[in-house]
């Protein structure tokens, strides 16, 4: 289903279309059966979506209004050592926990893990843009659906090769579909053109793309090279620096 | 008997005293301050309670928190007592009201429910929980014990609960909703329950208003296929 009927549905069911407009699409409606049935669909999720609203909003106020008066009720009167027997254990488990963080936190893999965060997006405004494919490419990134980002945009780089906007996004969308080798590949071109704005935080994801895939000696040249100079991700930069080093 | 050994771990034990002091310190706090926070709360309510069948009514068609949260307040106490005499838990008077709530919204959006002169919105409401609590009883006479002459026969308001959603009717489509993105899941509820317009959800997501109704679409799109692949 397209858009444009996808909003015609949305005016009917809301009633904001015209008296004429109604009529006509419900004589449509009459005469075919599957958009009825598409019109009916679309009403249940509607509806579905507002009780699952509601439902939460239930929850949080049950939660604001009732869940701290149970607590207090149940406060123990006598003092007991079972709640402090369970403090200690509670605190011994951080402890252990935190301990075992530390030392995970080491490996190249969650090193990329804990310092990834997808790029920002670029602002799109559909309709407007000359590319459309370029900005619903970039509607999806932003939804996070990365395998369909993919789509829209690999037609365009093999059209245009060279481009440092394409390949940038196409290179960290790759690294947040877990493709960290051609996310090695088309970052590594933005790296190299001088001239790309994107060449900083390119370099950036390059590293953390050679993290992910275990290549420590190049994630650290890399790194090295951004904790020297101004950047935005200097001091994320030898953050990493230093856990690697410390193994 | 302690936990811990005092030489070997000394700082095991600190943190240890430490949990018991802020132990002690709540329930002080909360003790002392019990009588203080009846008050706040009975003002809370008086506040409150300004509000009229027909204001409450009016609330409720157009999705307000503040409507649903008064409602909520002011008979959540009448259904727990009423459901946990007749050997329900806590819990289960939370699911029962819950879904009370909910059958009572959904029956004024259908018009199914009226205001009407002499009956007030709350008495409707504690007695249509009370009819699904009994018939839910009825129904798990195993491990509920019914009382004969508690069981009341449901009548007028019978119609109600044969529309009642099921807490884990709904559990299906909260698991189907949880599937779509944060940002979805914000979109669809700013738009369709909270009814702010698409202005409104372009602004408050710092996006163009183009932008946010072709956002909307998909995630509509994307709802639907996961439905109905698991439908």
């Amino acid at each position: 289903m397209d858009e444009k009927l996808f909003e015609k549905m949305e005016d009917y069911i809301h009633g904001n279309l015209s008296v004429a407009e109604r009529e006509q699409f419900e004589t449509e409606m009459a005469t075919d059966e599957q958009l009825r049935q598409e019109v009916e669909l679309h009403r249940q999720l509607i509806s579905s979506v507002e009780t699952e609203s509601l439902r939460q909003l239930l929850d949080q106020i049950h939660e604001k209004n009732f869940e701290a008066e149970t607590k207090i009720v149940a406060m123990p009167r006598r003092r007991s050592y079972f709640p402090m027997a369970i403090a200690a254990s509670v605190a011994l488990l951080i402890l252990a926990g935190w301990w075992v963080f530390n030392l995970q936190t080491s490996s190249p893999e969650s090193v990329y893990a804990a310092y990834f965060t997808p790029a920002e997006g670029l602002p799109t405004t559909l309709g407007y843009s000359t590319n459309t494919d370029f900005a619903e490419g970039m509607v999806s990134y932003k939804l996070e659906e990365y395998a369909e980002a993919l789509e829209y945009w690999q037609p365009l780089l093999e059209a245009d090769p060279t481009n440092d906007t394409l390949n940038y996004y196409v290179g960290v969308t790759s690294l947040a579909d877990e493709q960290s080798d051609s996310a090695i590949d088309y970052l590594t071109t933005v790296v190299n053109s001088e001239q790309s704005s994107f060449r900083t935080s390119a370099q950036w994801y390059l590293a953390l793309s050679y993290l992910k895939s275990d290549q420590r000696e190049q994630a650290k040249s890399l790194l090295k090279d951004l904790a020297n100079r101004d950047n935005p991700y200097q001091s994320q930069s030898s953050e990493i620096l230093q856990k690697i080093e410390d193994r | 008997m302690l936990l811990v050994d005092r030489n070997t771990d000394y700082y095991y034990f600190i943190y240890f005293q430490l949990s018991i002091v802020r132990f002690q310190l709540v329930y002080a706090y909360i003790s002392q301050f019990d009588e203080l926070l009846t008050v706040i709360m009975a003002a809370r309510i008086a506040r409150l309670s300004t509000y009229t069948d027909q204001s409450l009514y009016r609330g409720l068609l157009n999705n307000e928190a503040d409507v649903f949260e008064h409602i909520y307040i002011e008979n959540f106490p009448a259904v727990r007592q009423q459901v946990q005499r007749y050997g329900g838990s806590e819990d289960d008077a939370k699911d029962i009201f819950q879904e009370g709530m909910i059958a009572l919204w959904n029956n004024i959006r259908s018009g199914a429910y009226q205001l009407r002169e002499g009956v007030k919105m709350s008495t409707y409401l504690v007695q249509i929980c009370k009819l699904r609590w009994m018939d839910k009883m009825k129904k798990a006479s195993h491990r509920y014990e019914v009382k004969q002459e508690d069981y009341v026969e449901p009548e007028a308001e019978a119609d109600v609960l044969i529309n009642w959603i099921d807490q884990e009717e709904q559990q299906q489509f909260q698991q189907q909703f949880a599937q779509l993105g944060e940002r979805c899941q914000d979109l669809l509820k700013r738009f369709y329950f909270l009814k702010e317009t698409m202005q409104e959800i372009a602004a408050a997501l710092g996006i163009g208003d183009a932008t946010a109704k072709n956002e909307k679409y998909r995630c509509m799109q994307r709802l639907k296929k996961i439905v109905l692949n698991q439908a």
